[in-house]
């Protein structure tokens, strides 16, 4: 019986028609968005290349493609940029699972309850309105200087979104599905499963598409200041050492990587959440 | 005849191209500004320490220039690279900084000349209040902060040499400054490598000194004064006067009647006045010295050695090739300074090859 309510998108078949429909052009859409999407970045390297050639400026400041390449080729062999990359992605995974359950628990609970929200609400959007940047220093002091720092702080970088997301997510499960689990006698269970969780999970995706986002953004300022590993490490030292080559593999190496995961999330949003796509 | 003419009249025009070329040469001499560089005392104030903020306050390069030329003094906070990068982008034309970061950017192809001995910095060690050490080698197994790539880290890999020690025997972090004072006071660091900004954390209690520099003649804690080779070979005029000034700012610093001027110019950067006239109780002549002499080239041989292993660059070089004494040779004979200071030698036990 329960299995027969037609929940959004659950059972949608013109969506599912048109999924059908559009998988073989998939192919094509693809390629046109590959060769799209690389306009701009061939445009800036030709740019490059020929401020480089130019010698527009100098090498110090503006080393040539070949010469990033050449350090990046390097960086790879030698496997400390793979090796920072590990200990920055670790760091991650650790500070969103932490940040993101937290965030999702107190989004769904002040959601949820109109009590809860009026006391603790305006003093959690109050703190989470200061930079995370901003509590390194008394992060520092809490958690040191070590890894519990890292993790720290992007736990508090994630816990924002998730928080605001989840929140937005519960609130706006509509009147009429909570009508109808009263019609059918849901206990709090059920109507968690079948009216609360579908109608939030689009936003909770979100927010963690969201804090992932900003954990990496955060991450890598963390590194640059106070980290003696990781991909932003990595970059500050190079620039200590005036080895802008390396610099720059490590900007295309953060770039690319926060890329790949925005990508992956997005990819993980559409399967999670088919409905939320627009029509 | 006739060719007699002409030879005379080439030889009249030859004259004339040869004069005009001077006058160009002399025009030329003249840049548009002097722009000078050099390293903050980490306070966010435009303003520094050593003989560059005496020259500045002074004015002892426009005195040389005869006020024709702009002057630009730029202090970049606590920052070597990024002084490396202004000299890259064509920013400075002279530039006073530590040694470290100054072999970094030739390594890395600054077209830079060492025309003059920047001066000491003084180097503290600091243990944790509680700690247990009293020496450099009581560091073994502790957990030292410093920022590395600095003179300072230069300078802890020669103090642990000395006492039989290397980097692997201590737990190293790398810190900014200001967060290295954090590690300290909520004991995530047993030790710290630095300058006089430590004074202040032993007047709060929270370290005690067991080693500095002060008053020592040691390879550590250099500045060097470089000129840039475009503006050298452009502007030797001024390249002259420029390090004139450097050494008139060295010897009026050195005269014990200035020194608490000088405390009152280098306070302006931000370092509290009480701990500048601790650090430099004076005299400051052998602090300020201007000399090229033999513990200031080897302390240069030390730091390419200490970049290289340290893979902080990627081919050491020749550091002798990298001085240009001509300047300073000149300065200190025009002045009549040719012997003021005395030349200070290596200890054996640093002399390098």
């Amino acid at each position: 019986m329960i299995r027969a309510i037609p929940f959004v998108g659950i059972a949608n078949p013109s969506g599912l028609q048109r999924r059908a429909r559009s998988r073989s052009q998939a192919g094509s859409i693809v390629w046109r968005g590959v060769a799209l999407g690389a306009i701009v970045p061939l445009a800036v390297l030709a740019t490059w290349s020929l401020a480089v050639a130019l010698h527009a400026m100098r090498p110090q400041i503006l080393p040539g493609p070949l010469a990033v390449q050449a350090a990046a080729t390097d960086l790879l062999r030698s496997g400390d940029l793979v090796t920072a990359l590990e200990v920055s992605l670790g760091r991650i995974l650790i500070g969103l699972a932490i940040g993101s359950v937290l965030g999702l628990v107190a989004g769904a609970v002040l959601g949820r309850s109109r009590t809860l929200d009026a006391y603790f609400g305006p003093t959690l959007r109050t703190i989470c309105q200061i930079p995370t940047i901003a509590w390194l220093p008394v992060f520092m002091l809490i958690f040191g200087i070590g890894e519990e720092l890292k993790v720290a702080i992007i736990a508090k970088a994630a816990f924002l979104p998730m928080l605001l997301n989840t929140f937005a997510g519960v609130r706006s499960a509509s009147g009429r599905y909570h009508e109808v689990a009263s019609a059918l006698e849901f206990g709090p269970l059920q109507r968690l499963r079948f009216v609360t969780i579908p109608s939030a999970l689009p936003m909770i995706v979100l927010g963690l598409r969201l804090a992932l986002s900003n954990a990496w953004h955060v991450l890598i300022v963390v590194e640059m200041l106070a980290s003696p590993a990781g991909i932003g490490h990595l970059m500050a030292w190079s620039r200590t050492l005036f080895q802008l080559d390396v610099v720059f593999v490590t900007i295309v190496a953060i770039g690319a990587t926060g890329w790949l995961m925005d990508a992956a999330m997005r990819a993980a949003e559409r399967r999670l959440s088919p409905w939320s796509l627009p029509a | 005849m006739n060719s007699h003419v002409t030879r005379r009249a080439s030889l009249a025009a030859l004259g004339a191209l040869a004069v005009t070329g001077a006058l160009v040469q002399a025009a030329e001499a003249q840049p548009p500004v002097i722009r000078i560089g050099g390293v903050g005392s980490g306070y966010g104030k435009p303003f520094g320490q050593q003989g560059a903020a005496v020259m500045q306050a002074q004015r002892f390069v426009e005195a040389e220039t005869k006020g024709a030329v702009r002057v630009e003094y730029h202090f970049f906070d606590r920052s070597g690279p990024a002084v490396n990068e202004a000299l890259a982008a064509g920013q400075l034309d002279f530039a006073s900084y530590g040694e470290l970061p100054q072999i970094i950017g030739k390594a890395n192809g600054l077209q830079t000349r060492i025309i003059a001995n920047g001066g000491n910095t003084n180097i503290y060690v600091v243990v944790r209040n509680g700690v247990k050490a009293n020496t450099i080698s009581d560091l073994k197994g502790l957990r030292v902060t410093l920022q590395r790539g600095t003179i300072l880290h230069q300078a802890l890999d020669r103090l642990l040499e000395e006492a039989g020690l290397s980097e692997k025997d201590i737990q190293l972090y790398d810190l900014p400054t200001a967060d290295q004072l954090t590690a300290l006071a909520n004991g995530e660091a047993d030790a710290s490598v630095g300058t006089s900004s430590l004074l202040t954390l032993r007047d709060q209690g929270i370290v005690r000194i067991i080693y500095s520099t002060a008053g020592k003649t040691t390879p550590d804690g250099i500045n060097v004064f470089s000129v840039t080779e475009d503006f050298s070979n452009k502007y030797p005029v001024a390249t002259s006067a420029v390090v004139r000034a450097i050494v008139k700012a060295a010897k009026w610093t050195a005269q014990s009647h200035n020194h608490d001027a000088a405390l009152d110019i280098w306070a302006r950067s931000g370092t509290p006045r009480k701990v500048l006239a601790e650090d430099l109780p004076g005299p400051l002549k052998d602090t300020e010295i201007p000399l090229i002499d033999e513990l200031f080239i080897t302390s240069l041989k030390i730091g390419v050695d200490f970049a290289v292993r340290n893979k902080l660059i990627r081919q050491p070089f020749d550091v002798d090739a990298w001085i240009d004494r001509r300047y300073l040779n000149a300065a200190l004979h025009d002045l009549n300074l040719a012997s003021y200071w005395q030349p200070r030698h290596a200890p054996p036990s640093l002399a390098k090859e």
